[in-house]
C-alpha cells in the first residue's frame, strides 16, 4: 500500500468554515490524519500580502503555522447568492462541514445543517459554539465564549491555582478550553463517519466549549455530587488520588522539579534522595501517615531538594525509574531528548520558501512511517485548483466569479 | 443471531459506535479508563477487564454519602461492562485471547513489559486477530531514552510547558499546575481520536494498528499556536494571567465586591460595549485606552482602573450585565456551581443514574451531542465482575462444565448475590 492509502482518513473531504483556535485546531487534526481540508476564508483575504521568507516568525503567524496546516485555502464570498451556491456544490461532494460561528449564524448565511442535509444526506456537521446550539436564541449562546470564560464556568479555575489563601485564581496557560472542544468534536464526527458506513446517513454534531470543560471534571463530578467532598482551593502538593509528595519543589539553581512517587515508589524515593530511613519514618511511612504529616514533609524535601540542581536530580531519579518531571519552558519541552527522539518537532516549508518549526502529531501509528505534515497555505491559494478539480468549473466561469468579487483567487 | 448483534446487544448505551467491541486493560487512570469511558458513551460495547479478588469482597449497601473511592470510580466507568479474569493464569489468558479475536480494540496504559506478562503485547495480540486496534497510552511511549518510563500527570504537566506558562508570574513562585489532570485526559482524548480514525481506515483496507499514544507528545502538541514563534522566533513565553492568548485585555481575574473573582476576556471588538458595561464610557475616548496597542502600552493602569471599577458591584450582578451586553465575563465557579448553569440541565450535562448506588451520586454527561441520538440515560459503572458470567456465556459461548471450571479456578470470578465496588486496584 502506498503511503497515502494508509493514511487513516484518507478519501474523506472536509470543509472547514471555523476560525481562531477551537475551531482550526480540530479541522488541523482531520488534515493530519490524511482528509482532505478545504478551509473557507473571506474574499479579501486573497490579496493580504504574503510575509517575506526571511522575517521572523510573529505571533499572529503563529496562529496559521500552528492551527491551518494540511490544509487548502479558498477564498469565497458567503454572502452573496453565488458564493453561497458554490459552497452548497462542494457540500453536495464533501463528507464533512466543520464551523465554529455563533449559533444562528448559519441559518442566516442559509447553510445550517437542516438546508445541508437535503443537499448532502450524509453529509456530519460539527459546530462548536460557546454553550451549544440548543438555545440559539437564549442569552447565553449570544455571549462570546473565550477560553478564559469557559475555563471560568466550569469550575477548572477554582481548582488551579497557588493554594495560597486570597491568591488570584488561575487559568491553566494552554487553552484547553479551545482544545479540548476540538477534541470532542474530531471524536463525534468520526464517530458519525463510523454511523453513516452502516446507515448511510449523516447528522450534526453540537460541541459546546462548557459542556467539554464540565466533562473534564470527570471524577470529581461524582466526588462532589455523591461524596459531598468540595475541591477549592487547590492543593498544589497533593495528588489527585491523594499522592503525598507531590508537585514542584525548587532545586539548587533555581530551577523546579515535580515530584510524584506514589506509594509503590516510596521506598525508592527516599533511598534516590539519600534519606533511605524516611521510608520507615513512622511520620511517613504509609501515604495516611504522609497526608498527615504533610507540612513537616514538604518543609524536609524542600530542604532535600535544594542540595542539588535540577538536571543532577532529573538523572537520579531517572536511573532509579522513579517519576519526576522537569518544570520546562516551551523551548526546553521541545529540546528534551525524548521529544526529539519521538520527532515532536517538525519543520515545515510553505510554497514561497518561508519555514517554520511546529509541532508533531501525537497520533502515533507504531511500524508505520510517521505522516508527512504539510505547511499551511496562502489565503486564496487554492481557490482555482478546488473549483475546477471538485466542481469542474472552466477557467472561463473562475475568472468570471473572481471578477464579481465571489471569490478571491491568490496571484501565485 | 449473528455476533455483530450480540455485540450490539450487550452495550449499555444506544450510539454512533453500536457493533463496535472494546477490550479495555487499564489501571484507575485518566489515561485510560476515561478514554473508554468515551467509546462506551458513544454507544461501543466497552469491557473492563479486571483482577479477580482475593476473597470474596462484601457486596456493597448503597450510602450516602458515597465513598470517595467509588465516587471516583464512577466519574470514568459508566457504561462499561465489568469482567473479572485473571489474565496472569494460562486459562485466564485463552479466555482473554478468546475475547480478542472477536474485539475491535484493546486499549491499554500499561507497560510494555506489563502487557507482555498478560500475554497482551502488540505481536500477541495482533497474531490473534490481525484486524485488531492496539491503543497504548503511555508517559512517553514506546520509542526514545524514556520510553518505560512511569509518568504521572504531575510530572507530564510540568515537562509539556503547560506549567511554566500558568500561575500569577511572580518571581520565584512555585509553578501551578492545572487542577484536573490535563495530562492523563489529553492522552485518552487523544487515544480515542486515533482509534475511531484506525477504525475508518480499518473499513477501507481491512488492516488493523497499534497506537502508541504518549502523554507527553499530547502536551507538546497542546502548546498549539505558541510553538512556531518559541522555536521559530525564540519568542520566550511566561504565565500573563492578565493578558489572553491573542493579546485581548482586559483579561483575566478581578475581584468583585462580594470576593468572588469575576474573569474577562475582551478583544478588541469588545472593547467599546465593554466600557459601556462597567460604567466607564468615556475609557473608549481615553488616550491610554483607546486601542489594542494602547491599552498594552497601559497595561497597570488599565488593570488597576479595571480592578476599581470590578470591585464596585457583586459577581453575579457583573455577570447578568454582561450576558445582557453579550459580551465574555464569567464569575469563577466551583464545580458544584459550574452544574447550576442554565445550560446544564437542558444539555443533559449532569446525569444520575437508575441504579440502586446511582441515585446517590450524579456525574458529568457526554459533550457530544449527536443530533442521531436523541439522549438516553447512562448505565451505572459495573459492580466487580458484574458482567463475567453475560460476557462468558453470550460473547464466548462457554457452556455449564466450562463455567463452573473457571469459576471454581477462579481463572474468572463473578459475586454470589449483590454488587460489588470493593475492588482490588482502586486509587
Amino acid at each position: 500500500m502506498n503511503h497515502e492509502s494508509t493514511s487513516p482518513l484518507h478519501g474523506i473531504r472536509v470543509i472547514d468554515l471555523s476560525t481562531v483556535v477551537a475551531g482550526p485546531y480540530g479541522a488541523e487534526m482531520l488534515g493530519e490524519l490524511g482528509a482532505e481540508v478545504i478551509r473557507i476564508e473571506p474574499v479579501a483575504a486573497a490579496s493580504v500580502p504574503a510575509p517575506k521568507p526571511d522575517a521572523p516568525i510573529s505571533e499572529a503567524e503563529g496562529f496559521h503555522w500552528a492551527l491551518q496546516r494540511n490544509k487548502r485555502s479558498i477564498c469565497i464570498d458567503l454572502k452573496q447568492v453565488d458564493g453561497r451556491q458554490l459552497f452548497l456544490d462542494l457540500v453536495r461532494k464533501s463528507d464533512i462541514v466543520w464551523e465554529n460561528f455563533r449559533p444562528g449564524v448559519t441559518e442566516r448565511l442559509g447553510i445550517d445543517y437542516p438546508r445541508l442535509q437535503p443537499v448532502n444526506p450524509g453529509i456530519i456537521v460539527c459546530s462548536i459554539s460557546g454553550f451549544g446550539q440548543s438555545d440559539a436564541s437564549g442569552p447565553w449562546s449570544r455571549v462570546g465564549a473565550y477560553d478564559i470564560t469557559v475555563q471560568a464556568l466550569s469550575g477548572v479555575m477554582s481548582i488551579t491555582g497557588s493554594g495560597a489563601p486570597d491568591a488570584e485564581p488561575c487559568r491553566w496557560g494552554v487553552p484547553i478550553g479551545d482544545i479540548v472542544g476540538s477534541l470532542y468534536g474530531v471524536t463525534g464526527v468520526l464517530a458519525a463517519l463510523e454511523e453513516r458506513a452502516r446507515t448511510g446517513v449523516g447528522q450534526q454534531v453540537d460541541i459546546a466549549l462548557l459542556d467539554a470543560q464540565l466533562a473534564l471534571n470527570s471524577y470529581r463530578v461524582p466526588q462532589v455530587f455523591g461524596a459531598n467532598m468540595a475541591f477549592a482551593p487547590a492543593s498544589p502538593r497533593r495528588g489527585g488520588a491523594g499522592t503525598v509528595p507531590y508537585g514542584p519543589f525548587r532545586c539548587g539553581d533555581g530551577e523546579w522539579l515535580s515530584l510524584a512517587p506514589s506509594s509503590n515508589f516510596w521506598r525508592a524515593f527516599c533511598a534516590a534522595i539519600g534519606q533511605p530511613a524516611l521510608a520507615d519514618d513512622a511520620r511517613f511511612c504509609t501515604i495516611a501517615e504522609r497526608q498527615r504529616n504533610q507540612p513537616a514533609l514538604d518543609a524536609l524535601l524542600e530542604e532535600v531538594m535544594l542540595s542539588r540542581p535540577a538536571a543532577e536530580w532529573e538523572a537520579l531519579f531517572i536511573a532509579a525509574k522513579i517519576p519526576v518531571g522537569r518544570v520546562l519552558d516551551i523551548q526546553g519541552a521541545f529540546a528534551h531528548p525524548q521529544a526529539q527522539a519521538r520527532g515532536m518537532q517538525v519543520e515545515l516549508t510553505n510554497r514561497t520558501g518561508r519555514r517554520a518549526p511546529a509541532a508533531g502529531s501525537p497520533l502515533r501509528f507504531e511500524g508505520e512511517p510517521a505522516r508527512a505534515q504539510r505547511a499551511p497555505s496562502l489565503s486564496g491559494l487554492d481557490t482555482s485548483d478546488v473549483l475546477s478539480d471538485v466542481l469542474n468549473l472552466t477557467p472561463d466561469r473562475i475568472a468570471d466569479l473572481q471578477a464579481r468579487g465571489v471569490i478571491g483567487v491568490r496571484a501565485s | 443471531m449473528s455476533l455483530q448483534d450480540t455485540i450490539s446487544q450487550l452495550a449499555r448505551r444506544p450510539g454512533p459506535l453500536a457493533g463496535v467491541l472494546v477490550l479495555e486493560l487499564c489501571g484507575d487512570e485518566p489515561a485510560g479508563t476515561f478514554g473508554t469511558q468515551m467509546l462506551a458513551d458513544l454507544g461501543a460495547t466497552v469491557i473492563k477487564i479486571e483482577r479477580v479478588p482475593a476473597d470474596d469482597p462484601p457486596p456493597f449497601t448503597p450510602q450516602a454519602p458515597v465513598p470517595e473511592a467509588i465516587a471516583y470510580f464512577w466519574g470514568m466507568n459508566r457504561n462499561k461492562l465489568s469482567l473479572a479474569v485473571d489474565v496472569k493464569s494460562d486459562a485466564g489468558r485463552a479466555l482473554l485471547h478468546r475475547l480478542v479475536k472477536i474485539a475491535d480494540v484493546l486499549y491499554d496504559n500499561f507497560r510494555p513489559e506489563v502487557m507482555q506478562r498478560m500475554g497482551a503485547d502488540v505481536a500477541t495480540l495482533r497474531a490473534v486477530n490481525p484486524q485488531l486496534i492496539c491503543a497504548s497510552v503511555t508517559g512517553f511511549g514506546r520509542s526514545g531514552p524514556l520510553a518505560g518510563y512511569p509518568a504521572y500527570d504531575a510530572t507530564i504537566q510540568a515537562m509539556g510547558g503547560g506549567m511554566s506558562i500558568t500561575g500569577a508570574s511572580e518571581a520565584g513562585a512555585m509553578p501551578v499546575r492545572c487542577g484536573n489532570p490535563i495530562g492523563g485526559l489529553g492522552g485518552a482524548l487523544y487515544a480515542v481520536i486515533g482509534i475511531l480514525a484506525a477504525l475508518a481506515r480499518r473499513r477501507r483496507t481491512d488492516e488493523g494498528a497499534a497506537l502508541d499514544i504518549a502523554l507527553f507528545d499530547v502536551q507538546l502538541a497542546m502548546n498549539a499556536y505558541r510553538v512556531p514563534p518559541a522555536l521559530g522566533a525564540n519568542r520566550r513565553y511566561i504565565a500573563e494571567p492578565h493578558r489572553g492568548g491573542h493579546g485581548a485585555l482586559p483579561y483575566g481575574p478581578f475581584r468583585a465586591r462580594c470576593g468572588r473573582w469575576f474573569v474577562l476576556g475582551i478583544t478588541k471588538q469588545f472593547w467599546t460595549q465593554c466600557c459601556a458595561v462597567l460604567g466607564k464610557p468615556a475609557w473608549e475616548h481615553d488616550a491610554r485606552f483607546r486601542t489594542e496597542d494602547d491599552r498594552k502600552a497601559n497595561e497597570p493602569a488599565l488593570n488597576a482602573a479595571v480592578s476599581d471599577v470590578i470591585a464596585t458591584r457583586d459577581a453575579d450582578d457583573w455577570q447578568a450585565r454582561f450576558i445582557e451586553a453579550g459580551i465574555p465575563g464569567a464569575p469563577v465557579r466551583s464545580i458544584r456551581e459550574a452544574f447550576a448553569h442554565p445550560h446544564v440541565a437542558p444539555r443533559n450535562m449532569l446525569m444520575g443514574f437508575e441504579h440502586p448506588l446511582g441515585q446517590h451520586l450524579q456525574v458529568a454527561g457526554d459533550p457530544i451531542k449527536l443530533s442521531a441520538h436523541p439522549h438516553t440515560p447512562f448505565a451505572g459503572a459495573p459492580g466487580l465482575g458484574e458482567h463475567t458470567h453475560l460476557i462468558l456465556t453470550r460473547l464466548l459461548q462457554l457452556d455449564e462444565p466450562e463455567l463452573i471450571a473457571v469459576r471454581e479456578s477462579r481463572t474468572a470470578w463473578w459475586p454470589d448475590h449483590g454488587l460489588v465496588y470493593a475492588r482490588p486496584s482502586v486509587v
